[in-house]
């Protein structure tokens, strides 16, 4: 028996419990300033999302000192600012004292002589890595920056074809910054920060195409509390693919009758869940029309399913579906949805969240799902799913 | 009562025609409806499209002086009007969502080489086209590109979608939607 392996194998063994055990247990941090003592008796504020969870906290700085002290999951996105005002303007933004970074579990330190927008930030590895993209990004900044200025020069002199050409300039450095953050995330499968970039760019529904790229992450990032967020999107895409059983739901018509996806068996079913009022709203409205059109014919019914802000009154929803001309059976999930997430059996069965929303599927006569992932803005979706259906 | 007859007679008649005179708006324009006659716009530049000729293919791309984004692919359709003009292939530039006319002529004598093939003036609010186009397709917002052949709308599209191996589908007559799309690398 090779005692050596053996000792490999418990230590792996040991680690991925103790990982897992701790994987979304809450970490310390603590994060001490001092920055010029002319800041002295100003609010220091801290905001930061734990988990996912928006936290904010604050202290007086004296001397330039101040500490605070928490508790984080994943390596948290953090903002502090000095005295900050009530309210950021276009007029007070420039003169405010902030500064982004990431919280890791430990000790974080900010120094600095004047406030915290020139103070070095030393933490943890997840810091490390903002840092050196910062550094990354800052040829662009710094062109981008002299564009500004040249455009506000061109502006003044009323040279319209050297602000196009600035402009144009200007979208080509702001693309440069999509390929560092590719070049970053391949580089850097072991960092929090990657798959951090990676998730903003993907807040919407995981596609099912994107797996791969995902499972490109170290294992340590992925088991992460945002790495099993996204590895559940994947499952639940995977629960929604075409071919498996579309999830039973049961919601109220306009008539406040309940109505149950069982009920339309032995009927195609187009159901769309969505909130409304988003941008090209119009459009996707005048496409559903289109799709009802390419269907009719097609023994499917025809579902939209509303979903609002807390905001909204209840009878928004009536108005929605009269300027909408949604003609067909209109059902509702009121509630269903906020800023946390899914809260309604449908919206989670459904994965629906307002960063999903709008989202479709067509389903068989027999209950099965025959599309899902579906691109509500294409002009050619109404045809291609009158194809599906034999 | 033979005064009355006729009255009502001429009065029928009157209705009739002016009912006939007046074109009854297209209420929607989807992939797969029936096409036969383009809408009646200002040709001011190239060949007018009347009636749609059944063998030749339409490429209909909506534009306006002030989006960006239009202008951007014109050297593109430039280059394709260009290499199948031969080929029953008829490209036009549909200026759409502006109203003045004199700005598209000045577009057009400033950027001559830029579209060298059919350019047409929608007319803005109000307009036949707007009528018959824009609102029974749903166009909200520009460029959009419309594919016609065989007096069908086949395709509603952005420009970036349209290229040299869609143009050869449509000229072979084994286009569709799917097959076009896969031709774009995601």
């Amino acid at each position: 028996m090779n005692i050596l392996k053996i000792n490999v194998q418990s230590l792996v063994t040991l680690s991925l419990l103790f990982f897992s055990v701790n994987a979304f247990s809450q970490n310390k941090f603590i994060i001490k300033g001092q920055l010029s003592q002319e800041i002295n008796g100003k609010k220091i504020l801290l905001s930061y999302k734990n988990n996912g969870v928006i936290t904010e906290d604050s202290t007086k700085a004296e001397m330039g000192k101040f500490i605070f002290k928490g508790l984080i999951g994943d390596p948290a996105y953090a903002r502090i600012s000095v005295d900050p005002p009530a309210m950021t303007t276009m007029q007070n933004v420039k003169s405010l004292d902030v500064r982004d970074f990431f919280i890791d579990a430990g000790e974080i330190l900010i120094t600095g002589s004047g406030g915290v927008k020139t103070a070095a930030i030393k933490g943890g590895k997840t810091q490390a890595d903002y840092q050196k993209r910062f550094e990354l990004y800052r040829p662009v900044q710094a062109r981008v920056d002299s564009l500004n200025t040249l455009i506000a020069g061109y502006k003044e002199n009323g040279n319209n074809k050297a602000i196009d050409a600035a402009r144009l300039e200007m979208n080509a450095e702001f693309s440069k910054t999509a390929k560092i953050d590719s070049n970053f995330i391949r580089e850097n499968p072991g960092s929090f920060l990657s798959l951090d970039i990676w998730r903003s760019k993907h807040r919407g529904t995981l596609r099912s195409s994107f797996e791969p790229e995902f499972m490109r992450f170290s294992p340590i990032v992925r088991n992460t509390f945002a790495g099993r967020e996204i590895q559940a999107k994947f499952d639940l895409a995977k629960k929604l693919a075409p071919g498996q059983p579309a999830p039973e739901f049961k919601l109220k018509d306009t008539a406040g009758k309940e109505v149950s996806l069982s009920s339309l068996r032995g009927k195609n079913v187009f159901v769309c869940f969505y909130m409304p009022d988003f941008m090209n709203y119009d459009a996707f409205t005048f496409n559903l029309g289109r799709i009802n059109r390419a269907l009719k014919d097609k023994n499917t019914v025809m579902v939209t399913v509303y979903y609002s802000y807390s905001d909204r009154p209840a009878s928004y929803w009536m108005e929605t579906i009269k300027k909408s001309n949604f003609n067909w059976m209109n059902l509702n999930d009121i509630g269903g949805v906020n800023e946390a997430g899914s809260l309604s059996s449908t919206a989670k069965a459904y994965g629906l969240t307002f960063y999903t929303l709008p989202n479709a599927l067509l389903i068989g006569e027999d209950g099965n799902i025959l599309a899902s992932q579906l691109k509500l803005n294409d002009t050619g979706l109404g045809q291609e799913l009158a194809q599906l259906i034999k | 009562m033979r005064k009355l007859a006729v009255l009502i007679l001429v009065i029928t008649v009157m209705t009739i025609g002016s009912l006939s005179a007046q074109r009854i708006a297209r209420e929607y324009l989807d992939v797969g409806d029936t096409i036969n006659v383009y809408p009646k716009v200002e040709w001011i530049k190239g060949n007018p499209t009347g009636k749609f000729d059944p063998n030749k293919v339409y490429i209909i791309d909506l534009w306006a002086t002030w989006c960006k984004p239009c202008i951007a692919a014109m050297p593109h359709f430039n280059a394709m009007a260009s290499k199948y003009k031969n080929q029953g292939v008829v490209f036009i530039a549909q200026d759409v969502m502006e109203d003045d006319r004199q700005k598209v002529v000045d577009f057009l004598k400033a950027n001559d080489k830029m579209m060298e093939f059919d350019v047409a003036f929608g007319g803005g609010k109000g307009s036949d086209f707007e009528r018959e186009w824009i609102k029974p397709a749903g166009v909200s917002a520009i460029p959009q590109t419309f594919i016609i052949k065989g007096n069908k709308l086949l395709w509603q599209t952005s420009p970036e979608m349209i290229n040299e191996r869609v143009i050869e589908m449509l000229i072979k007559g084994d286009f569709s939607i799917e097959k076009a799309k896969k031709t774009i690398p995601h």
